[in-house]
């Protein structure tokens, strides 16, 4: 009775107004154990606005991840989410990604079955090209009991069925694992019965080659590219596409005898190995029957209109036989990598290549594609007329899905390829790299929370990334880079109704990878000539194909088999080819690539006749009158071509190396200009790159005597506009965004959502109050885009670029750093003036949240490289590398509560200024604020800390207490004004510590102080 | 029947697969999900209403959950076996309508004498709205359990001679039509 009455409570507070959605969500930690109230809270999150939970997506993922739970809730929850929110679907497909990845050395984990099972289902949703998962009751007693009961229990009360049935059923589905090996065996026969078809099938469409199954072979240029750079690069490259997008459809390869082996995938082999058990461990064995199974490849799909073409139909295929066989998509995983590839071939064919064969190679752009383009669309090739609505809507979210997780692969892509390059001939390369993606656009892409919030039923669509606009940036090792997107605001929408869209839908499809993930065989004009061969990282174990030399003559000309789609798709793989022998290989490539070195870069001279020489094909044997595309083409293939001299398997002589390298290079710095580009490289300390990264970024001035901050984000954006074929739309809009590769950005978004949770609170009790609001995009474990804060500098570039000014105009002969006031009156003008005094006025209530944020989140490494000002005088704090638990270098440094040093305090016109005292009024008021508020905010901490290896919760579980402690919650209100006084704010004034370390960084890194 | 054995023997399958509608496969699929989840092969009336609290938490289920544990162990052992569990499950999902009507009747018919008196209804309802109670919306006419009960016997105590029989208890499908869709619960998922 005690428990009930309890819940009876709980139920009262749950259903109150005052049960936010932030307490909602951590009430599922709390109740993980009742299914029935885990139940009712995931039921309480559908009635709070979406815009609301989509900012908790990170939570919901963490919930779900590290959360053991017996309820399927939450999963329901999220699913039911993804089919209506678009960027649900996508926010929640990447961060499982990332959660994936670092669960990925414990397979057997709870988090980690639970994250590859939600991840296949999303991918129902993504790539929904299938019927939807089995709603069949399984074995599950509990449930089966209550609704029998409740059978029983209807005649005294109807209502009864209806209340509970829905809980029932849901934990009906439930699957538990416990047909492990039988299972396991009959995908060994799964995978051999698909591979006897296959075989069948290639066989009687292979055109040279017996062997057509096994052949590896590069057809065109991008491929060649990809697989001809070091193993290294293959290796990183499969490793994202990995966990990007395809999580599971590996799982035939290794652990089912596959007759290759992939030594570049041993680091995620191990998790995959295991996937494939756990891919089938709901196998019920009775219900294995491979006689079945091959009736269904034979029987058409229930809804699919008849109209679907062969290709269609072989899309489809393997997703029914999954679901028909396995008693609820135990092989779903396959679907993705079928629909990913949109080549959708029988899953089989998996264990024949290896994934990046499929991924990067598998791919044929045919001539009429390229008049498609425009659309950059992947519908396939169906009559809209006879489709019903909802299918059209199906197809175009899906294509959508496909458009938006490519683009975001494709950003990965170049920012390795660009890491291959020497830094010289890194923004002509990221540049031609763009121009290629600007082929693809526009295309169905917008960005989910980078971009801003939509209109109800409408998506923001990319038209256009500024090519001349895009930059490097200098960084210690990885490349990020800046990318100015043009986009039309919500022009986007599944209306099967829409003309665009029925457009869309009639359209002659790309069906195949756009923003260049795969091969163009468009720039080759010989249907005979052929791509590098490069197989060293597939078939160090397969001895079958002694041919490797003859591997011109066997591939296949896609282009031939248009009339024949299916058979086209098939014979994808009959392309590719694998020779037998590493170092053979390895030997051909070196002597290609020597070949070829020597006239590369050289656009204008003359084609050299070598059936052999694939570059030479690629670069010589084209019209001269080359468009942008040839170039950027060009480009890349210099830019692999450095990575090769870089090689330590080169075996060039050096000074030839180098000198066919500084070839290259000046080539390519003169193909850059063919772009209109400028290169602005810059070499030097982190103050320097700081500050050059500070202008491409920011820049807060439209005049000339504050021309050293750069150009303001409202003159760049019209002069863009006015240059933008697509300038003149009503609804064009421009988003700066870094994209990062190798970085884990998800402390960086934690942090920013933190502030975020923070400053929202403190914004509604007092709207004086200003703070940033920050965007970041994950897109895996290491990738994102960072929205670049405009309008706005750093105070360290500020500093820099001043002095500079000064020393130049002979007004600092001493060459002096002048102080914040110096850039305040140039920017703001006189101290007394109305200007000013706003600019004061943006700097305190700007300056006391983010005060009170750094102390709370022990925000650390406050130089001024991480300090920006931005141009009506508010203050900024970016780069959250520190913060929680964990702090840079040694103790000491940065022990004040948080950074005011003399500087602010002189902008704000002194301790007994007007400005001063408004600033530390603002702080005593928003500390008791947030304090009303400290549970949301230290239960935001508890839960993400929880199993997880972001450095800043180094400290564990000591991350929330320690969080608690700073919030000083025994203190009545009036001491709390006292110790904010007292303690926050005298002991961070003027800190000998905050000097300290900003001096430290000038000395050592250059940054101003 | 092997109460731990990991599979039904030959003999529990043939008796099993006439006493229900489910094949062989099924049996032993359910039978090793029993196991699972009850892996002495035995449910006890206490599991039996931690079950129960798990998906009534905001209610008391205890005493709905004694009267069901009651009609799911038709041998009196005090304890649920596969086999009484399979029947159920049987009738309830694949079960005709009169089939599932007469299980039902177990539920209601407390003493086992064939009639549900006004008092044994009474008592079910009473449990039900304690572990439901705050969960449902509710007609003004079945507000309390008592004015439900009023509603039930006026609508299936033909002869008004306060009882309902088992040949009445089954008319109550031609009675009240939101009565059938609840018997559907089940349908197409097992």
């Amino acid at each position: 009775m005690d428990q009930s009455s309890g819940n009876a409570m709980l139920l009262r507070l749950i259903n109150s107004q005052h049960f936010s959605l932030f307490l909602c969500i951590s009430y599922l930690e709390r109740y993980a154990s009742n299914i029935g109230i885990f139940s009712y809270l995931c039921q309480r999150i559908r009635s709070y606005k979406y815009d609301e939970i989509q900012f908790f997506v990170p939570q919901l993922c963490q919930i779900l991840v590290t959360v053991e739970t017996q309820s399927m809730a939450l999963e329901d929850l999220l699913l039911d989410l993804s089919s209506q929110h678009p960027h649900f679907t996508l926010l929640a497909f990447w961060q499982l990604q990332a959660h994936l990845h670092d669960l990925s050395q414990d397979p057997e984990s709870f988090g980690f079955q639970i994250t590859r099972k939600m991840l296949n289902s999303l991918q129902y949703v993504i790539y929904n090209a299938t019927p939807p998962p089995s709603n069949q009751f399984r074995e599950n007693i509990a449930p089966a009991l209550i609704l029998s009961s409740a059978i029983a229990g209807a005649i005294a009360l109807p209502q009864l069925a209806s209340h509970i049935g829905p809980l029932a059923k849901s934990q009906g589905r439930k699957q538990k694992t416990y047909v492990f090996q039988i299972a396991k065996n009959f995908s060994d026969e799964l995978v051999k019965n698909l591979t006897l078809k296959n075989t069948k099938k290639n066989s009687y469409l292979s055109v040279s080659s017996s062997k057509s199954q096994l052949n590896l072979n590069s057809t065109s240029t991008s491929n060649s590219f990809t697989n001809s750079s070091n193993p290294f690069k293959n290796h990183v490259q499969n490793h994202i596409q990995n966990h990007n997008n395809n999580l599971n459809y590996d799982h035939n390869q290794k652990s089912l005898n596959s007759p290759v082996k992939l030594h570049s995938f041993d680091n995620i082999n191990n998790a995959n190995h295991l996937n494939t058990q756990i891919n089938f461990d709901t196998i019920q064995p009775s219900s294995i029957n491979l006689k079945n199974m091959n009736d269904q490849f034979k029987k058409p799909i229930p809804d699919t209109p008849p109209t679907f073409d062969n290709f269609d139909l072989i899309d489809k295929y393997p997703n029914s036989l999954f679901n028909n066989n396995t008693d609820g998509g135990a092989l779903k995983n396959k679907n993705l990598y079928n629909n990913y590839n949109n080549k959708n071939k029988p899953p089989s064919r998996a264990q024949t290549l290896s994934r990046s064969s499929l991924l990067l190679n598998c791919r044929k752009r045919d001539n009429k594609s390229s008049n498609s383009r425009h659309h950059g669309s992947n519908i396939r090739n169906i009559s809209p007329t006879l489709m019903s609505t909802t299918t059209k809507i199906k197809l175009l979210k899906s294509n959508y899905y496909r458009c938006e997780t490519q683009f975001a692969i494709a950003l990965q892509q170049i920012s390795l390829r660009l890491s291959q390059v020497p830094k010289e001939a890194r923004l002509a390369s990221l540049k031609a790299e763009l121009s290629l993606l600007n082929k693809d656009l526009p295309a169905e892409v917008d960005i989910p929370t980078l971009f801003p919030p939509n209109k109800k039923g409408k998506l923001h669509k990319i038209v256009r990334i500024t090519p001349n606009e895009a930059a490097v940036l200098n960084s210690a090792e990885r490349v990020p880079f800046l990318l100015l997107i043009e986009y039309l605001n919500n022009d986007l929408d599944f209306d099967s109704s829409s003309s665009t869209n029925l457009q869309l839908l009639r359209e002659k499809p790309d069906r195949t990878y756009i923003f260049d993930l795969g091969i163009q065989t468009t720039n080759l004009n010989s249907p005979k000539s052929t791509g590098f061969n490069d197989n060293d990282n597939y078939n160090d174990n397969d001895n079958d194909n002694n041919d490797n030399i003859d591997h011109n003559d066997t591939h296949l000309h896609i282009n031939e088999k248009e009339g024949d789609i299916d058979e086209a798709d098939l014979a994808d793989l009959s392309v590719i080819k694998i020779t037998d022998n590493e170092i053979q290989n390895e030997r051909l490539r070196k002597e290609l690539f020597v070949a070829n070195t020597q006239d590369v870069p050289i656009l204008d001279s003359p084609p050299i006749n070598n059936t052999q020489n694939s570059y030479s094909k690629l670069v010589n044997g084209r019209n001269p009158n080359m468009t942008n595309d040839d170039l950027a083409t060009h480009m890349r293939i210099a830019a692999v071509m450095l990575t090769q001299l870089d090689n330590p398997s080169n075996t060039l002589p050096s000074d030839q190396s180098a000198a066919i390298k500084a070839k290259i290079i000046a080539s390519m710095q003169s193909f850059q200009d063919n772009f209109g580009l400028n290169d602005y490289m810059i070499r030097g300390e982190r103050g320097e790159r700081k500050l050059e990264n500070d202008l491409k970024l920011g820049g807060v001035s439209n005049k000339n005597s504050t021309s050293y901050l750069g150009e303001d984000w409202d003159t760049k954006k019209e002069r863009i506009r006015k240059e933008s074929p697509y300038g003149h739309f009503e609804d064009w809009d421009l988003c700066s965004v870094i994209a990062k590769n190798g970085d884990d950005l998800r402390q960086e978004a934690f942090a920013c959502q933190l502030i975020q949770a923070i400053a929202d609170i403190l914004k509604e009790a007092n709207g004086k109050v200003w703070v940033k609001k920050m965007r970041i995009l994950i897109t895996s474990a290491n990738t994102g885009l960072v929205e670049t804060i405009t309008n706005a500098i750093s105070i360290h570039s500020i500093k820099k670029s001043l002095t500079g000014i000064l020393i130049e105009n002979g007004e600092n002969p001493k060459g002096t750093v002048p102080p914040l006031t110096e850039h305040f009156k140039r920017v703001f003008g006189d101290e007394n003036s109305l200007r000013y005094n706003r600019a004061q006025d943006n700097f305190a209530c700007s300056l006391a949240p983010y005060s009170l944020i750094c102390y709370l989140l022990q925000i650390k490494d406050r130089h001024n490289g991480n300090i920006m000002l931005d141009n009506e005088g508010h203050i900024i704090h970016i780069d959250f590398g520190f913060l929680l638990s964990n702090s840079p270098g040694s103790v000491g440094f940065e022990a004040a509560p948080f950074k005011l040093t003399q500087e602010y305090v002189d902008i704000l016109g002194g301790v007994d200024g007007e400005y001063f005292h408004k600033f530390s009024r603002l702080m005593k008021e928003s500390f008791k604020i947030i304090r009303k508020h400290a549970e949301s905010v230290i239960t935001m901490v508890e839960l993400m800390q929880k199993e997880s290896s972001l450095p800043c919760f180094k400290a564990g579980d000591q991350t929330g207490i320690q969080l608690r402690q700073r919030f000083q919650l025994h203190l009545t209100d009036s001491e709390c004004d006292k110790f904010v006084e007292n303690y926050l704010i005298q002991k961070s004034l003027g800190s000998i510590y905050t000097r300290l370390y900003d001096q430290f960084q000038l000395i050592t890194q250059g940054i101003y102080s | 029947m092997g109460k731990t054995a990991s599979k039904l023997s030959k003999d529990d399958i043939s008796t099993l697969k006439k006493a229900t509608y489910f094949d062989k496969r099924e049996l032993q699929q359910w039978y090793k999900g029993f196991l699972r989840d009850c892996p002495s092969g035995q449910l006890s009336k206490v599991e039996f209403i931690k079950i129960y609290k798990q998906f009534f938490p905001f209610g008391d289920p205890t005493e709905f959950a004694t009267y069901v544990f009651n009609a799911f162990d038709t041998n009196k052992s005090g304890t649920i076996e596969f086999k009484e569990f399979i029947i159920a499950l049987s009738i309830t999902s694949r079960g005709n309508v009169s089939e599932k009507l007469e299980w039902s009747f177990n539920l209601y018919d407390l003493d086992q004498d064939g009639h549900i008196s006004f008092e044994e209804m009474l008592k079910v309802v009473q449990s039900i709205y304690k572990m439901i109670g705050p969960m449902v919306e509710l007609n003004d006419d079945e507000k309390t359990p008592e004015r439900r009960c009023e509603k039930i016997f006026k609508m299936m105590d033909k002869n008004h001679d306060a009882m309902i029989s088992l040949a009445e208890f089954r008319d109550i499908n031609r009675v009240d039509p939101s009565i059938i869709d609840a018997l559907q619960l089940y349908k197409d998922l097992v």
